[in-house]
């Protein structure tokens, strides 16, 4: 039901004389009241009442207050705004609350019934209803001067002519307007009974029974535009400051949700938001793995302290902050493609191939095809020792702390103490080359009866697959730093050695990956079969069997607890490992598969058919296909930002979500790249050109560039 | 074995008659109940065991509870799962559609029900409520965020101007 009265000007000083006791009502934002509006409004209502038009609609109506007769007391008063609620939420599980200020207010106001009715029998309840003071003002003349304005009703009943007032009966609440009765009254009675009405609300107490009484009596009497712009105004003075308000430890959750542009937005806002903003490292914390910045706690704490011993001055979150903003700035110039990293070429032992590639911000470990195992200082470039020991191409290797595991064509494991450069360890067991390792690090997989957690494995474990078919599990021998070592390694067969825990036997292929966390391992084999162990018994949990060639490679997704494996068959496959069943064939790839990587967000796979192809982790579906090499894939390094591939001569980078390329990393490369290995700032990778292999190292972390202006003492630090 | 009547008392009197599991989203009445009520087979011989137990809610009031058991109902047989696990990935998930048009109040709503959740311990709703805020921040320019939240600016325009100016990383390319 629209008015056609409820011309834009009307409907704005309506609004504004009725703002005065809504704004009383909200805690907050008076909004100033003048005679002058209260003048204006009376003008603009007289001039409405003589509209034709409205003389037209002009209806008979009786107020019925019935509704507020039990009592009259505030919480009668909310029983009704309840009841009103409820009628609305019948209608619809969850209405928009615009269509529900709007619809309530009809079905909460006082309902209109004929006057055959209950005219005489209500005049008593009304009389209950209204509270004395109240009935004292509404016995004196401007009552119904007042109760003949032509406000009109949403719920109006059709005209009925002939039924004329008495003016001084409150409880026969029944008017009839008439042209005539309005058009004789002069702006300056209208004025005076504004002025009256506005008394009167001067002297209700805020939220009083009254003053909801009066409120409700004039809503009932709101055209359903006004009522319509009011519902925006009651929603404007409504607005605030919920974030100073609210505890404040409710006021940073909201803040944790926040992008790392909000959250900065927010110490512009005000005093009160700028504290907040500055309360708890929690914010830029929590946004540096949520954006995928850093990965660990481990990570996490030891960036902390070197940037805390580089800004000490700094509170906690401005630390943080710190990191976020160099973080930002460093994953910026990756996908830049005109910043040029700083670039350190190491040359290699030799010309053999680099099989395998560990580094972290201290050294790079390289192993070799020639017997060996290099450690450079990262940061310098210089040689820092070469593990010898190996009597065949090392073929495996991974660090953990200052202790390396190796595998070799030699058939044996040795382990290291790099900072001591020394053997400590050789394990015999295996009967041909050791292809592939894998070191587990002691994990919480559950509490036990009294709620303390169980770990496992009790101490790092490491696990090495062999051209034999079998998987040995040992214990990792660790040594100290400074620990005094023998000249010579301890050599230990299989039946002497203390530290072999299993030997997992069922492949009947080469095993060519392996991949695990805390007690479950996933292999790959030859045989065309994954498999998956549960170390804490040494037993087989599942076969997966599916794949009709050679298994190259295989990831453990711990988190969604499933596996991905990659053929020679030319697919990929996931691997559900409560069911041990296929989730899916990722199928597109014209060649053997030789390497999947996956991250929170994408899984990636590299094959011979020069391409990449990223798919999406949970359904399998192929999301991009990367096209730009030229031969088979050799390497891949992936987060959920960027993809590092390379093949021959090529060294390329690639967008995570959008599959778009970025940039050539090298351009210099003429022979094969043998490995990438990247973090947040950097990317190693081992290389052939003119005949002989080197190790690259792109620093995207470095200070001298123009464009990191903010790092004022970026240069000591990087 | 039937189960005892729950009748939720507001601040301002109301009763709100509710089905146990849905009252014991909330985890406040959940922990009060399980000591109203220690073991299930004792109940049987409870002599008043048709009586229904009364929570008083001392800091809700009746419309906000209204609100409240709406929800509470439309999740009772959804069990969240334990909010400790999994923060990260949990934090960037968008809000639930429902929610979020369940949440869609005026804001002097909007406040009371974050206020009885957090009062209430409903974390889920807790988590909403927060994220809907969250949402009426995020992407808005400074003057827009003190619109919305009728926040007047009382920095002086220099401190503005620094404030500014420290954040200006941000916008870096």
């Amino acid at each position: 039901m629209t008015s056609p009265r409820s011309t834009s000007s009307n409907k704005h000083t309506s609004v504004n004389s009725i703002r005065y006791p809504l704004s009383n009502i909200s805690l907050d934002s008076v909004l100033p009241f003048s005679e002058d509006v209260s003048a204006k409004a009376c003008e603009t209502r007289v001039d409405i009442g003589q509209d034709p038009d409205t003389e037209s609609r002009a209806s008979r109506k009786r107020l019925n207050t019935g509704g507020f007769t039990s009592g009259g007391s505030d919480s009668e008063m909310t029983d009704i705004a309840i009841d009103t609620n409820a009628v609305v939420d019948k209608t619809g599980s969850s209405p928009p609350s615009k269509k529900r200020m709007v619809d309530n207010l009809p079905a909460g106001a006082p309902t209109v019934t004929s006057p055959s009715a209950s005219s005489s029998s209500s005049s008593d309840s009304a009389k209950m209803a209204t509270p004395s003071n109240f009935v004292v003002s509404t016995s004196s003349n401007w009552t119904d001067e007042l109760q003949q304005l032509p406000l009109p009703s949403p719920s109006a009943s059709p005209i009925q002519s002939g039924n004329l007032v008495d003016p001084q009966n409150f409880e026969e609440v029944e008017y009839t307007y008439d042209q005539g009765s309005r058009a004789i009254q002069t702006r300056e009675e209208r004025a005076e009974i504004f002025k009256s009405i506005n008394d009167l609300i001067s002297l209700l107490p805020v939220g009083s029974s009254e003053m909801n009484y009066l409120l409700w009596s004039l809503l009932q009497k709101t055209d359903r535009s006004t009522l319509s712009s009011l519902q925006e105004t009651i929603r404007n003075s409504l607005r605030k400051d919920l974030v100073s308000l609210l505890p404040s430890e409710i006021s940073m959750k909201i803040f944790g949700y926040l992008d790392y542009e909000s959250l900065l937005r927010t110490s512009e806002i005000c005093r009160s938001w700028l504290k907040l903003s500055m309360e708890s490292y929690d914010f830029w914390k929590d946004l540096l793995f949520k954006d995928g910045f850093i990965a660990t706690t481990d990570e996490f704490e030891s960036e902390y302290d070197w940037a805390k011993s580089l800004n000490p001055d700094m509170n906690s979150c401005q630390i943080t902050k710190w990191i976020y903003r160099r973080r930002l700035a460093i994953s910026k110039r990756w996908k830049n493609p005109e910043f040029q990293p700083r670039r350190i070429t190491l040359p290699g032992q030799g010309p053999d191939v680099i099989t395998c590639l560990q580094f972290d911000d201290d050294k790079i470990v390289a192993g070799d095809a020639d017997h060996s195992i290099t450690i450079y200082d990262i940061n310098t470039g210089k040689l820092r020792s070469v593990l010898s020991g190996h009597t065949g191409g090392v073929w495996a290797m991974k660090y953990l702390g200052n202790i390396l595991a190796s595998g070799a064509t030699d058939r044996t494991v040795r382990i290291w103490n790099m900072k001591q450069g020394k053997c400590t360890h050789v394990f015999r067991g295996h009967t041909s080359t050791v292809r592939c390792l894998e070191i587990l690090e002691p994990k919480q997989i559950g509490v036990d009866d009294e709620g303390s957690p169980i770990m496992f494995p009790k101490v790092p474990l490491v696990v090495t697959g062999s051209r034999d078919s079998t998987l040995y599990v040992w214990r990792l021998p660790i040594t100290g730093e400074d620990e005094d070592l023998p000249d010579e390694p301890i050599e230990l067969d299989e039946t002497s050695n203390k530290y072999l825990v299993k030997v997992l036997r069922g492949h009947t292929g080469s095993i060519r990956a392996v991949s695990g966390s805390a007690n479950i391992l996933v292999s790959g084999s030859y045989d065309a079969n994954a498999r998956v162990w549960d170390l804490r018994t040494g037993e087989c949990k599942w076969l997966l069997s599916g794949h009709t060639e050679r298994i190259y490679s295989c990831v453990l997704d711990v988190k969604k607890n499933r596996c991905i494996s990659g053929s020679a068959d030319n697919t990929v496959r996931i691997w559900d490992l409560n069911t041990g069943e296929t989730v899916a064939i990722l199928e597109g790839h014209q060649n053997l598969v030789g390497l999947v990587t996956l991250s929170e967000n994408a899984l990636v796979s590299a094959a011979a058919d020069s391409t990449v192809r990223i798919w999406d982790p949970n359904t399998g579906d192929m999301k991009h296909v990367l096209r730009g090499h030229t031969s088979a894939i050799t390497c891949i390094q992936h987060n959920d930002n960027i993809i590092i591939s390379g093949s021959n001569g090529m060294l390329k980078m690639w967008d995570t979500q959008t599959g778009k390329f970025i940039r050539d990393l090298l351009d210099d490369v003429d022979g094969n790249v043998w490995q990438v290995k990247s973090d947040y700032r950097r990317c190693i990778a081992a290389v052939q050109k003119d005949g002989g292999t080197y190790i690259e190292i792109l620093d995207f972390g470095h200070s001298n560039a123009d464009n990191l202006r903010f790092y004022q003492n970026a240069d000591q630090i990087m | 074995m039937t189960e005892r009547k729950i009748i939720i008392i507001t601040s301002d009197g109301d009763k709100f008659p509710v089905e146990r599991k849905v009252a014991e989203k909330s985890i406040l009445i959940k922990n009060m109940l399980k000591n109203l009520l220690p073991a299930e087979e004792e109940e049987e011989d409870d002599e008043d065991e048709d009586e229904p137990i009364e929570v008083p809610t001392q800091n809700v009031r009746s419309a906000v509870m209204k609100n409240i058991l709406e929800w509470c109902d439309h999740y009772k047989d959804y069990n969240f799962p334990d909010d400790e696990q999994d923060d990260d990935s949990k934090k960037s998930a968008p809000i639930d559609a429902w929610d979020k048009n369940f949440l869609n109040v005026d804001q002097e709503m909007l406040y009371e029900i974050i206020l009885a959740a957090n009062y209430l311990n409903i974390k889920p709703l807790l988590n909403a409520g927060c994220k809907v805020v969250a949402e009426m921040i995020r992407g808005k320019s400074p003057e827009e965020i003190r619109k919305t939240f009728n926040i007047v600016n009382d920095f002086t325009p220099e401190e503005e101007a620094a404030i500014r100016r420290e954040n200006e990383w941000a916008e870096d390319r």
